[in-house]
């Protein structure tokens, strides 16, 4: 067990996902996919700090986060755009207003989730709820976005919750869970960009709303 | 046991060479037919010899399953319904030798279905343990629809196959539950150990177990308003199959219902007995009243098992009533006037459903409006029918006439119990009966005159030729057992004893229950009566000749008022001779009828006259359709669900698991 | 060692598909790594049956009783629908694209055997995760609208799933802190498990059953599965709905061993009956007005997956013990299903199965075949089904559940008369049309090998089998046969 970090760098790590909630917060507002895309890469690059300020194991992890979900993955999910030429804007299902208050409902409930529980130091709850936060709020986001980038987007923002559940633990995740999530992670990003393409031939658009053919 | 291990092992040979001679049809039916009749004897002389006994011989096979074994063993009140097994099935074997030449194109399919068939209808009441008992009932259940879909290119046979087995596993799921119920009370699945912990159960487990028994296995058996398969089931099934179906099948619902009730459960309150009186009586209304109008003989049999299962259970509800009042004695006499009268029924049912299979073999058709004048063409058959239609219209001397007379008396014995409700019951349930009888006696005469009598109202009916002797074999020993079963009634009641005794517990059914059912009611004999008869009988024809001097007989055709010739168009036809029921029954028909002239010149001289007539199916759509249409359009709605969304898809992803987390928050989940 | 080869084999078999372009080859290769792999699956079960759980790789690898019939059952429906798939394949699949194909066959194979073989929990999820990959190109391998659309479907849900149950294995690695170093091994947890925080292990199974619950197709999060099952190549379909469910049930299993040593059986035993039941309730309207055959064996596994939720609910020795057994005979009924359905709609060029009739009489092995896997589906004896619906039935008396044991028998019985309404139109009647081909004999013989196992099942447990089951059963109802 890493002894606990001194005050300046949980505040800045307090800061840190703060902000990377206020950008998941962001992704339910905006319509943009592109600017959806920028807010995802932005909250990848700030859980990714706050993980290379925690140390121990989280250093590599966070250094990996930044390289890896804060340039590779949007380059890439950028240029699926690109070849596929989808239009900018997308009307969610749900109203923006409504949907964050829906996102705020579910912070909520993750937060008093945690707080049940009498075994876990205030720190490790506060990281463990905020994970789960990302994660219903990635979650959240792909049930009311249009467009399948949309489900992408929430993927990988509920990825960006595992991320921070596995740096809250205070100990090391053995190196090769580590791995093997941005591994997979980076398999997940490439077999749904090839389904994406796929689905643009076939369909010839990429709105999921036509994606109902299957019913009953 | 080892004979019957023996007759089993019969059957399964049966089976076995059936698959093997799938290629050559006549040696399958040849060899299944005779190795099923083989076996069929040998259970029942084993099963015969047990009837007295009070030893218990058993069998148990255990390391198949971990958790149950299969059990054996051989009660008195199992072994008369494996002999009941073994009689028809005997009797349906010798028959089909030479019948089932009309199925020989399934030959090989329908020796193996039906030697397996037997074989698990014979061990079901031999089961003495649940897991077995339900083994053997679904392979009996399952042996069965392959036979009634044997010709499934024909529409309506599928749809009677699926309602069949639809139906009966229905039933079968209460059975599970209600053995379920009993496991759960005392651990183990041995029916002994139902036997002790049945009475200390509390009473609403005891009605429920109860109600379960009922529903269960009175739908195996047919009482109405669960007996909607049966009359499209046991038609579809070649006529040998159909007999052992609506002579033993519907027996072993019976058998499980006396068992249950009886050897389980206790006495118990006296409304059970009521609300099986009262179904039984409905039932035997309801069978009765459609029989009577039915054209198709199989389907007029069937309607008529129906109505008999409704007797036989009328009996059993004495049964239960005199037992919940104390009166053993009077329960042990309706109990043995009911096992007598499934005994009765099985004889006379698979006499007409085999008679009737040789009729529609030989004349290629079932319908009666079709059939007549087959008394020439098929003297014998012919005879034998009328055994059984007079076995069926409960007269004297056949046997219907003994069970019947039984079951009256077991009813006016109720007015012997206090309080008005059970005796005005038994009032009603005796009129029932009584109405039952007069309308079967009507059925039976519809079936035979329209049948047998008059001129062949096809060219079907007219080109029949008389049965194969298996056939008929067959037939004679079926009806000298009907003549003999009425003509020594008490020797069967003395034979009935044992098995009487293993349910109420009574030392049996008291020496010559005619002499207790009849003190004050009046008793006779049918042996007697049938001297006397026959002694009359001689004495007028001995009388006659004397006095009318020696005359000779002059044939000449029938006077046909003036007309140059009969046709058969001037016969009646079977609807007309059920009119007077259509119309004093309507309210329960409510028939409808169609005349359409086409008239060009007014409606005296009409080119063409198109008519249509039927009566409305009232239990199949009042009980069976509603709640099907329901089921049905909530199904239709639900399927809303899967819209195809994969956003809706998300949508209830996270419901759930918010549900989850306020569950976990609020502490429901423990 | 036979460990290790269990996984290496199937994945040496993809990689030799992916090299050698040649489809014959591929063919053949296939043929050749699925029976290597079910021979190796065959020896290590017997191994542990005889000398207890193997390890290997220092205990990152633990085949126990459970994980050796997991591994049988995937070997060998593995090796069924492989041997299937060539013929099948064959005509099914565009030029070209057959090496494709097996490569990720094999590869989906392999990742499975490694789910089930691991020791740790991290590593399972992983594995379970790359089984979703794989798999997503199966299903939507015929490319056309409604392929891609299920693949889809398929992935984003599978995928977001299963993340919340890493999220639940995050918290039990955090709650085996208490006792000692961290860990995430099954076995290390399994032993500590009185220690562990039980606020902790309640959320984390939560979301380990909700996460794995998603992938084994428990309801309502089951909605990706009609589709994606429908639209797979029918081999492909055997696997998903026979096996696959199976090994993301499996990781329900470990989890609910943990929790119940740690707060004793009623909490997630509740949970999982209440999941199960959910999920017969929502397979049943489904399943009575579905015309699509695939879509409807797609509903009857949401349905038996629902079963064996429920006898995992009903806890207890024979509770689980029916469970298991329901898990092995479920996955030959509905694997003999989908290749019977696939055959008969290969011959008959067409999908649309509620168009045909006298399956019987023009295919008298097909059809026969068919209607042996239907009446087994329904439950129906003397085949197996009925024997491991009956165990669970009786459990849930004995247990006190009597009307969650109606009700599941209830259902059972309303099911049974849809999936009969469905299928006895297909297999009798009087034919309307001639197939123009009949299918060949090694696609009919693994399905008759199946039948025979369900009749065997149906019939007796053979000794291996039932020892096997009790040593499962007492691995997680921690009592004996009692």
């Amino acid at each position: 067990m890493t002894a606990a970090p001194p005050f300046w760098i949980a505040q800045t790590v307090t800061f840190l996902t703060a902000l990377a909630l206020v950008c998941a917060f962001a992704l339910l507002a905006f319509r943009s996919l592109h600017l959806g895309i920028r807010v995802y890469a932005a909250q990848s690059v700030l859980l990714g700090l706050a993980g290379v300020l925690l140390g121990g194991g989280g250093v590599g992890m966070g250094v990996l986060a930044i390289g890896l979900k804060g340039a590779v993955i949007p380059w890439f999910l950028f240029k699926m755009m690109e070849e596929i030429g989808v239009r900018r804007e997308s009307d969610p299902y749900v109203p923006p207003a409504l949907s964050l208050g829906v996102g705020v409902a579910l912070a909520l409930l993750s937060y008093a989730a945690f707080k049940a529980l009498p075994g876990l130091s205030p720190s490790v709850a506060g990281g463990f709820a905020l994970s789960l936060t990302l994660m219903l709020l990635g979650l959240w986001s792909m049930a009311v976005g249009r467009k399948v980038i949309a489900q992408i987007l929430g993927i990988l923002v509920v990825e960006n919750g595992l991320f921070v559940a596995a740096i809250s633990t205070e100990f090391r995740l053995p190196i090769f869970i580590e791995l093997g999530l941005a591994f997979d992670l980076l398999i997940a990003v490439m077999v749904s960009s090839l389904l994406v393409s796929r689905i643009r031939e076939t369909y010839l658009s990429i709105d999921s709303e036509r994606l109902n053919r299957l019913k009953g | 046991m080892e004979p019957i291990l023996g007759a089993m092992a019969a059957l399964a040979l049966g089976a076995l060479a059936s698959l093997l001679l799938r290629g050559s049809p006549r040696l399958a039916r040849l060899y299944s037919c005779g190795l099923a009749g083989a076996g069929c004897a040998l259970l029942a002389a084993a099963c015969a010899a047990a009837l007295g006994g009070a030893q218990a011989a058993g069998l148990t096979w255990s390391g198949w399953f971990p958790f149950a074994a299969l059990e054996l063993r051989l009660t008195p009140l199992g072994a008369l319904f494996s002999a009941l097994v073994g009689a028809c099935g005997l009797a349906a074997s010798v028959h089909g030798l030479s019948y089932a030449e009309e199925y020989d194109h399934r030959a090989g399919w329908l020796g193996f279905c039906y030697c397996c068939f037997l074989p698990a209808m014979a061990l079901v009441p031999l089961a003495a343990n649940a897991f077995t008992f339900l083994f053997f009932w679904e392979a009996m259940t399952l042996a069965s629809f392959f036979i009634v879909v044997l010709e499934h290119e024909n529409p309506r046979n599928r749809q009677a196959g699926w309602l069949y087995l639809v139906m009966s596993q229905g039933a079968t799921v209460l059975i599970l539950l209600l053995f379920l119920r009993l496991h759960g009370a005392c651990g183990s699945w041995s029916f002994a150990d139902f036997r002790a912990a049945g009475p200390g159960l509390p009473s609403r487990t005891r009605d429920l177990i109860f109600l379960l028994a009922l529903v269960g296995f009175g739908t195996k058996a047919g009482l109405a308003p669960l007996h909607l398969w049966l009359p499209q089931a046991h038609p579809a099934a070649p006529g040998h199959v159909s007999a052992c179906m609506s002579g033993v099948m519907v027996k072993t619902g019976l058998y499980g219902f006396l068992l249950v009730v009886f050897g389980f459960l206790g006495p118990g309150p006296w409304w059970w007995g009521a609300l099986v009186l009262a179904v039984g009586a409905a039932s035997a209304l309801l069978g009765v009243l459609y029989a009577v109008l039915e054209p198709d003989i199989k389907r007029l049999l069937a309607y008529s098992t129906v109505e008999n299962v409704g007797i036989i259970f009328m009996a059993a509800a004495m049964g239960l009533i005199f037992s919940s009042f104390g009166r053993e004695a009077a329960a042990a006499a309706a109990l043995g006037a009911a096992l007598y009268h499934a005994v009765n029924h099985a004889a006379f049912k698979s006499l007409l459903f085999l008679a009737a299979g040789s009729v529609a073999k030989s004349s290629g058709t079932r319908d009666l409006e079709r059939l007549g004048g087959l008394i020439k063409a098929m003297p014998r058959t012919a005879l034998f029918f009328l055994a059984g239609c007079l076995a069926l219209s409960a007269l004297p001397p056949f046997n219907g006439f003994v069970s019947e007379w039984l079951t009256f008396q077991s009813l006016l014995s109720g007015f012997g119990l206090p309080g008005t409700p059970p005796r005005i019951l038994c009032l009603l349930a005796a009129g029932a009966l009584a109405l039952t009888g007069g309308v079967a006696a009507a059925t039976a005469v519809k079936a035979f005159g329209t049948g047998f009598l008059a001129l062949p109202r096809s060219s079907g009916a007219a080109a029949a030729r008389e049965a194969g002797r298996p056939e008929l074999l067959a037939l004679a020993v079926l009806a000298a057992a009907c003549l003999a079963l009425g003509l020594v009634p008490g020797k069967v009641l003395g034979v009935l004893s044992g098995p009487v005794a293993g349910l109420v517990g009574f030392g049996g059914v008291p020496a010559g229950a005619a002499s207790v059912a009849t003190s004050g009611l009046g008793g006779c004999s049918p042996a007697i009566l049938l001297a006397a008869a026959a002694a009359a009988a001689a004495a007028a024809w001995a009388l006659g000749r004397r006095l009318g001097g020696p005359g000779s007989a002059r044939r000449a055709p029938t006077w046909a008022c003036g007309m140059p010739g009969l046709t058969p168009r001037m016969e009646y036809s079977a609807a007309a001779f059920s009119k007077p029921f259509r119309r004093v029954f309507g309210f329960l028909y409510q028939p409808r009828r169609e005349i359409r002239p086409s008239a060009p010149a007014g409606e005296y001289f009409p080119a063409s006259i198109a008519y249509s007539a039927g009566i409305r199916q009232l239990i199949l759509e009042t009980l069976y359709h509603p709640p099907a249409r329901v089921l049905m359009r909530f199904s239709h709605a639900a399927r809303r669900l899967q819209a195809g969304s994969i956003n809706l898809y998300l949508g209830y992803l996270l419901v759930a698991l918010g549900v989850l987390l306020a569950l976990f928050l609020s502490g429901r989940l423990g | 060692m036979a460990l290790l080869s269990v996984c290496l084999a199937p994945l040496l078999t993809a990689l030799a598909c992916l090299l050698d372009r040649d489809d014959r080859a591929a063919e053949r290769i296939n043929v050749m790594g699925s029976a290597a792999t079910f021979a190796c699956a065959a020896l290590l079960a017997a191994g542990v049956l005889r000398r207890g759980p193997l390890l290997a790789w220092g205990g990152f690898f633990r085949a126990d009783a459970l994980s050796a019939f997991m591994i049988l059952i995937v070997a060998f429906l593995s090796l069924v629908s492989a041997l299937y798939s060539v013929a099948y394949m064959r005509r099914e699949a565009p030029a070209g694209a057959l090496h494709w194909y097996y490569a990720l066959y094999h590869a989906f194979t392999s990742t499975m055997l490694l789910a089930v073989l691991v020791d740790n929990l991290g590593a399972l999820w992983i594995a379970i995760e790359a089984t979703t990959l794989a798999s997503t190109f199966l299903v939507g391998f015929h490319r056309s609208r409604h392929a891609v659309e299920a693949a889809w479907k398929y992935i984003v849900l599978c995928t977001v799933g299963i993340a919340f149950a890493l999220l639940g294995t995050f918290l039990f690695y955090y709650a085996s802190a208490r006792g000692g170093a961290p860990t995430l091994s099954w076995i290390g947890l399994a032993g500590r498990a009185g220690e562990l925080d039980p606020g902790l292990v309640r959320l984390g199974f939560i979301f380990v059953l909700f996460g794995y619950g998603t992938k084994a197709g428990l309801a309502p999060m089951h909605t990706w599965l009609p589709d994606a099952h429908s639209q797979a190549p029918t081999p492909v379909s055997a696997l998903l709905s026979g096996v696959l469910l199976k090994c993301a049930l499996y990781g329900v299993l470990r989890f609910h061993i943990l929790a119940a040593r740690s707060l004793g059986p009623d909490f997630s035993s509740r949970l999982l009956l209440g999941f199960g039941l959910l999920s017969l309730l929502v397979a049943t309207p489904f399943i009575l007005v579905q015309r699509d055959f695939k879509r409807l064996l797609a509903y009857h596994s949401v349905e038996h997956v629902g079963i064996v939720a429920v006898g995992l609910g009903f806890g207890g020795f024979w509770g689980v013990y029916g469970a298991m057994l329901h898990l092995l005979n479920h996955a030959l009924a509905k694997a003999l299903l989908f290749l019977g359905v696939g055959d008969i709609a290969r011959s008959f060029g067409s999908r649309r199965l509620h168009r045909f009739s006298g399956v019987l009489t023009v295919l008298p092995v097909t059809g026969a075949l068919f209607l042996v896997g239907a009446l087994a589906l329904a439950g129906l004896p003397p085949l197996g089904l009925f024997v491991s619906e009956f165990i669970i039935a009786a459990q849930g008396m004995r247990s006190g559940h009597a009307a969650a044991c109606g009700l599941l028998v209830g259902l059972i019985a309303v099911i049974l008369a849809g999936l009969l309404y469905h299928v006895m139109p297909v297999a009798l009647g009087a034919p309307r049309r001639r197939p123009p081909e009949r299918p060949s004999w090694l696609e009919s013989a693994p399905l008759a090998v199946v039948a025979v196992l369900l009749l065997v099942l149906g019939l007796c447990i053979p000794g291996p089998l039932d020892r096997t089951l009790s040593a499962i059963a007492e691995l997680v109802s921690g009592g004996p046969r009692g």
